[in-house]
């Protein structure tokens, strides 16, 4: 096996360091997660409610990275211990999902009612009164010196 | 970055009949993919609802985000008002 890493041959017997095949299946995973993001995933499955019918519709943002590294020792050599090789790789993702709205479906009608995050505005408002109140400081302590002066 | 694809597209649902209307869902879709292939980011988020009756006539409700409208509208206006400040200020100060 040591010979043939020396000669530049890919080892056959062992596909566990088999490059492709790696990438291959994250190429195949990153398919997968990609395709979920298609309109299933933004419209809920419709609710029946009475006469009327209720569709969930929701936000979704979904991230995915991999790295893939491989090298091996070097062929100048002939001693054994030189010529390992090996590789690895990583990654990571995530999906987010957030409500946006309620299409509502009656006999009259269809009705959007937006979904409202208190949360996420409350955040919002305490780090712009942050950020303004930070701002306001730091231009008072600029200012003061000159005064002095 | 070098590599990246960026496509914008938008995706319409299957039609759901209620009575004799046909509603059908839109959805805006954001794809930023490395042409490598080990990487990529996909926005999708819901745009409108049409509702098509059998006269042939269609009617189209976009479907509004409060929630980033708000946040928007907030960022908007705090930094906005904090330039105007630090201006005025620099303006005062100078005379």
């Amino acid at each position: 096996m040591a010979d043939s890493a020396i000669q530049g041959q890919k080892p056959q017997g062992n596909k566990l360091y088999d490059p492709n095949l790696a990438v291959d299946t994250i190429q195949t995973t990153m398919n997968t997660f990609l395709s979920a993001a298609n309109i299933e995933a933004v419209y809920g499955t419709p609710i029946s409610q009475g006469e009327n019918i209720v569709i969930p519709a929701a936000e979704v943002l979904s991230i995915a990275g991999f790295g893939l590294g491989s090298g091996g020792g070097s062929r100048r050599t002939a001693d054994p211990e030189n010529t390992g090789s090996g590789g690895g790789g990583g990654g990571g993702g995530r999906v987010l999902a957030r409500p946006v709205a309620a299409i509502v479906i009656s006999p009259t009608g269809v009705r959007i009612e937006p979904i409202v995050d208190v949360t996420k505005i409350g955040l919002a408002v305490l780090t712009m009164l942050g950020f303004m109140v930070g701002m306001l400081t730091r231009m008072n302590r600029t200012r003061r010196p000159k005064l002095d002066r | 970055m070098r590599n990246s694809l960026l496509r914008i597209q938008t995706l319409t649902s299957q039609p759901v009949k209620v009575g004799d209307m046909q509603v059908y869902f839109r959805s805006q879709v954001l794809q930023v993919r490395l042409s490598s292939g080990h990487g990529g980011l996909i926005w999708n988020r819901p745009l409108s609802v049409v509702m098509g009756t059998r006269g042939g006539e269609e009617q189209m409700l976009s479907v509004p985000d409060v929630t980033r409208t708000a946040v928007l509208t907030l960022l908007v206006l705090g930094f906005s008002s904090t330039f105007l400040l630090m201006l005025f200020r620099r303006k005062n100060a100078g005379s």
